[in-house]
């Protein structure tokens, strides 16, 4: 299997507000030194609470943000030695599904516009292209190809993340980055959209960062798992042996909340 | 205490909460579960007298005894001041961003108790104290953003004690917190409902915490309360096919099991008010479906002791 990502030695540091006119302001570390591999085809689950970091590793791992410290390898390249054109068109290969659909849909224009902005940035499809592959893309993933035309307040709240999802493949990505992409949706819903999304890793052979506070969705999704706390990785291997033999108090702690164990 | 007999909450012809009956004797601790638009939100609303405008209630709520449907706005106020308190899923929009928490927590003891400030100051820090808030002192003097959503949803906790009341409804109070401090407020509010033999009305969505707070369970499917008994029982051997998809549908960690393997599915998606059936409304995404059950509703059958589950399969196989 190959590696499709790859992180050494990553930091990420933010200057807090100062407490006193002339002092240093304090500096926060919010990721610290975190190495990961993610084969291709595979699914990474990051678990921790808010503050743990790991929305900060998944906006350095998209290019959003550079590390202080580190590099992000997508395919053996380093993301931030790219220019800013190279990085333009290796984006449609990683794309990112955020918590909230309705955030990241304009209410304004139609799903199918939507859908297809990367392809317009990647820019290598016409008109009648993108539209064909919109079409495509929303049958595979459940909705039917008529609902192009359709206003994001028109769906459901599990069928809108159905358009994120169509959406992130619409360029046939290798990496798929799910920031809670479950995590606002009802258990029944959300069983609907695990299983597009194992559907869709096995279609395309997708390489998933899955990024969740919930142990018992990563349970189900994960191959392997990384657990982080204030920035630092507590514990990291393959995700049924973290999870049935902890190694770590706060994976245990995870693991009570979750209900997984009492 | 508190008696809810056949409460339907109708917009127009489209019954939101259909013909529901619930009873909360003191130091009951029960959940409400269900998923979003089946109807617990509006259960809630209905007994705290704050459905909206154009809703319409049927059927009897009482209070002690007392009649609220039907209440004048003011005079359920009063009532709902002192017997029954609601905390909401978020503690942000809950508090006024612009008053100093002290402020907020110290208002319905000026108003609704009639203490001094002085009293009401000490009143204030009691409760800190009694919901476990560290440097309660400080906390009175500071703005909601000031403090953690955690400590938020502690102040909000203080603030429904403030009157005693013998209900406290939580709404969703630990979504949108983080595992470990949901599993303390769910605690706290455990804690809270024993030490004061007051009931306690848990609305989720996360079974995991309905299970470590109630006692009893109510399942909600479109507006209907579908299953209900002591919690563990059923969510252990679940009776209605909606309950038995819901739990079903749960991620859950299971090492013998082999990675990645598909969930099991509810077909279809919650329907819109509008769109139920006028008989079991579940019909339509059921597994196990009869012909009749689109046309008449369900009466409850009794998969054990305590329990009850409307379907119209349970109780053609269990005599009510």
């Amino acid at each position: 299997m190959s590696v499709l990502l790859k992180a050494e030695a990553v930091s990420r540091r933010y200057r807090m507000p100062r407490q006193a006119l002339f002092a240093v302001p304090p500096m926060l570390t919010a990721v610290n030194g975190v190495n990961l591999t993610l084969d291709r085809g595979q699914t990474l689950g990051i678990v921790g609470e808010s503050g743990s970091g790991k929305s900060t590793l998944a906006r350095m791992v998209m290019g959003f943000e550079r590390p202080d410290e580190g590099r992000i390898l997508f395919e053996g390249r380093d993301l931030n030695a790219l220019s800013a054109r190279e990085l333009r068109r290796t984006r449609q290969h990683f794309q990112m599904v955020f918590q909230d659909p309705f955030g990241s849909l304009d209410p304004r224009r139609t799903a199918g516009w939507s859908i297809a902005e990367p392809l317009r940035v990647v820019g290598s499809l016409d008109r009648a292209g993108i539209a064909r592959r919109v079409d495509e893309v929303l049958e595979q993933v459940g909705l039917r190809a008529g609902d192009a035309g359709k206003y994001p307040h028109e769906f459901s709240g599990g069928q809108r993340q159905r358009l994120a999802i169509a959406r992130a493949i619409s360029t046939r990505p290798a990496l798929l980055v799910a920031d809670e992409a479950v995590s606002a949706l009802d258990v029944s819903v959300q069983a609907q959209i695990l299983n597009l999304l194992m559907d869709m890793q096995e279609e395309l052979s997708l390489g998933i960062l899955f990024i969740s506070h919930d142990l018992a969705v990563v349970a189900s999704i994960c191959d392997r798992i990384l657990v982080m706390r204030h920035g630092d990785v507590l514990e990291a291997g393959d995700a049924r042996a973290v999870l049935a033999n902890p190694r770590h108090d706060y994976t245990r702690s995870l693991l009570t909340a979750s209900g997984i164990s009492a | 205490m508190l008696e809810m007999r056949d409460v339907s909450v109708r917009f127009g012809e489209v019954a939101a909460i259909r013909s529901a009956s619930l009873t909360v004797t003191e130091g009951d601790r029960i959940g409400l579960v269900g998923e979003s638009g089946c109807g617990k939100s509006m259960m809630a609303l209905t007994l705290m007298g704050m459905v909206p405008e154009a809703a319409r209630v049927t059927g009897s709520i009482r209070l002690n005894g007392k009649e609220l449907v039907g209440l004048p706005e003011r005079a359920l106020r009063r009532i709902r001041a002192r017997s029954i308190a609601m905390i909401f899923q978020e503690p942000m929009a809950a508090l006024n961003p612009l008053r100093r928490i002290g402020e907020t927590v110290m208002e319905p003891l000026l108003l609704h108790e009639g203490l001094s400030r002085n009293a009401a100051r000490a009143r204030a820090l009691a409760l800190f104290e009694e919901v476990g808030i560290p440097e309660p002192e400080q906390r009175l003097r500071q703005f909601p953003h000031e403090i953690s959503g955690g400590q938020r949803q502690r102040v909000l906790i203080a603030l429904a004690l403030a009157c005693n009341p013998a209900l406290l409804i939580a709404d969703e109070p630990t979504t949108a917190l983080d595992a470990n401090v949901a599993l303390r407020i769910t605690d706290l509010l455990v804690r809270l409902a024993e030490d004061r033999r007051m009931a306690l009305l848990f609305i989720s969505h996360d079974l995991a915490a309905v299970t470590r707070a109630t006692r009893d369970i109510c399942v909600m499917y479109g507006g209907d309360i579908v299953e209900r008994g002591p919690t563990r029982e059923v969510l252990e051997s679940p009776a209605h096919p909606y309950t038995k998809g819901l739990l079903a549908a749960r991620p859950r960690f299971d090492p013998a099991a082999p990675a990645r393997r598909r969930l099991p599915t509810i077909p279809g998606t919650v329907p819109q008010l509008a769109d139920l059936a006028p008989g079991c409304r579940f019909s339509g995404r059921c597994a196990v479906e009869l012909a009749h059950c689109a046309r008449t509703r369900p009466a409850a059958a009794a998969p054990g002791p305590g329990r009850s589950a409307a379907c119209h399969r349970l109780a053609a196989e269990i005599p009510a």
